[in-house]
C-alpha cells in the first residue's frame, strides 16, 4: 500500500478494530518502520490498554487538537519496540472536540515533521463524526469484517463511505474466521465475503484464544515469537508485510489441513 | 451425523439474504418502495401487454461494479398461452422493450 496514513474501520463494534490496529501497528514497527498508532475513539479509549501503555498516558488527542501540548509531547513510545508510538484518545472530553482539519494537521505533522513512516488510525465504531474524523486524514483503509451478517452489512456501508471520500486504497481483513464452521457450511468463506463486498483482500485472521490472552497482559500478539503458522498473530504479521507490498501467501485453512497436520504429527513426532 | 449433506448449509441462506439486503441498501430503496415500483411498472406495461402480476419479477442484480434493475416481464401471446418467465429470450429490461425478433402482438 502506498498509503502512509491508514484508517482501521468496520462500522460495527466489537469486530476487532483495536486489536487489528495494535497488532498491525506493532508488526509494522517490528519490520523497521517508525509507526504511530492513533486512537480516535474519544470517550471510549482502549488502544492504550490493549497495547499495555495505559499507565503512561499524559496528554491525549484532544489536548493536541486544543493546543494544550505539542504532538511530540503526547505520543508515547512503546516499551518493546522503540519505533512504535501511541497517541491516545481522550477518555473524558466529548466528541465535539473532534475536527477533520485538526486530524489532518496532526497526521501531516507526524509524517512530515516527526519522521514517521506510517500512521495507523483506529476508528470508533459507527458512521458518525468519530469515524469521519478518523477517515479524513487517511489515504488507505483496512476494513475489518467478521464473516457474520451484521458485520458484513456494516462493512458494505463503511466501504461506500470510504469510496465517497475517495480513499484510494481500501483493503479487507476477514477477522475471527473459524475454519471448522466454514468446513461445515455454517460460516461464510472468505471468497463469499469478497464476492459480496467487492474489495481487495489483505488478510485472513482466524479466531484465536491467544489474542484474548495477549490482550489480558497488554502485549500485542504479533510481537510474540514462536506462535504457530496458523495463529492470529502470524496473520497480523502477514498483513503488515502485505501493507509493505510484500507477496505473502495466505494461510490454507481447508478441509484436509487437519488431516495432514495429523499425519505429520504421527510420523514426524512432536 | 447422517443426512448432514441433506441439510441446507446455513451460510448459503446467509449469503442470499446479505446479497438481497445489500442491494436494497446500495440502491437506498426499501423493499416496500420496490413493491410500489413493481405495481406501477405492472400498470404501465399492462397498458401495452396483457400480463399477470404473479409472473413479474423485479429485482436488483450486481453486474460487476454496477447495480442493475432487472425486470422479467413475460408477455402473453394472442392465444393467451403463457410460456413462462424462462421462455426464449423474454428477459427484458425495466424499460419494457420487447425482446428482439419477437414484435409484441395485441
Amino acid at each position: 500500500m502506498n498509503a502512509k496514513a491508514i484508517v482501521v474501520t468496520s462500522g460495527k463494534g466489537g469486530v476487532g478494530k483495536t486489536t487489528t490496529t495494535a497488532n498491525v501497528g506493532a508488526a509494522l514497527a517490528k519490520l523497521g518502520e517508525k509507526v504511530c498508532v492513533i486512537d480516535t475513539d474519544v470517550g471510549l479509549r482502549n488502544l492504550d490498554v490493549v497495547m499495555g501503555l495505559e499507565g503512561r498516558v499524559v496528554f491525549d488527542l484532544i489536548d493536541v487538537f486544543e493546543g494544550r501540548c505539542k504532538i511530540r509531547q503526547a505520543i508515547i513510545r512503546d516499551k518493546r519496540v522503540d519505533t512504535l508510538y501511541l497517541l491516545a484518545a481522550s477518555q473524558t472530553k466529548d466528541k465535539s472536540a473532534l475536527s477533520e482539519a485538526r486530524m489532518q494537521d496532526a497526521v501531516r505533522i507526524l509524517l512530515e515533521e516527526e519522521g514517521f513512516d506510517r500512521v495507523v488510525i483506529d476508528s470508533p465504531a459507527g458512521i458518525e463524526s468519530g469515524f469521519q474524523t478518523a477517515a479524513s486524514a487517511a489515504t488507505g483503509a483496512l476494513v475489518v469484517v467478521n464473516p457474520e451478517v451484521s458485520s458484513v452489512r456494516d462493512a458494505d456501508r463503511i466501504i461506500g463511505l470510504l469510496e465517497s471520500r475517495e480513499i484510494p486504497e481500501v483493503r479487507l481483513i476477514v477477522n475471527r474466521l473459524r475454519p471448522a464452521m466454514v468446513r461445515r457450511g455454517d460460516m461464510l468463506e472468505v471468497d463469499d465475503v469478497l464476492e459480496i463486498l467487492g474489495v481487495k483482500l489483505i488478510g485472513i485472521v482466524p479466531e484465536d484464544e491467544a489474542i484474548l490472552v495477549s490482550t489480558n497482559i497488554g502485549n500485542p500478539a504479533s510481537l510474540e515469537q514462536g506462535s504457530s503458522k496458523t495463529s492470529a498473530s502470524q496473520a497480523f504479521r502477514d498483513i503488515a508485510r502485505r501493507i509493505r507490498d510484500e507477496e505473502v501467501p495466505y494461510l490454507v485453512l481447508d478441509e484436509r489441513r487437519g488431516f495432514f497436520a495429523g499425519l505429520r504429527k504421527l510420523f514426524g513426532g512432536a | 451425523m447422517f443426512g448432514w449433506f441433506a441439510k441446507r448449509r446455513s451460510k448459503d441462506s446467509l449469503k442470499e439474504r446479505l446479497k438481497l439486503v445489500l442491494s436494497y441498501d446500495r440502491a437506498k430503496l426499501t423493499p416496500g418502495k420496490m413493491e410500489e415500483l413493481k405495481v406501477e411498472l405492472l400498470a404501465v406495461i399492462g397498458k401495452y401487454f396483457p400480463s399477470e402480476a404473479a409472473d413479474y419479477d423485479v429485482r436488483f442484480e450486481q453486474q460487476g461494479d454496477r447495480m442493475v434493475l432487472l425486470a422479467n416481464l413475460p408477455i402473453k401471446d394472442e392465444k393467451g398461452a403463457d410460456k413462462g418467465p424462462e421462455g426464449s429470450g423474454r428477459k427484458s429490461t425495466s424499460k419494457g422493450q420487447p425482446p428482439r425478433g419477437q414484435p409484441p402482438k395485441r
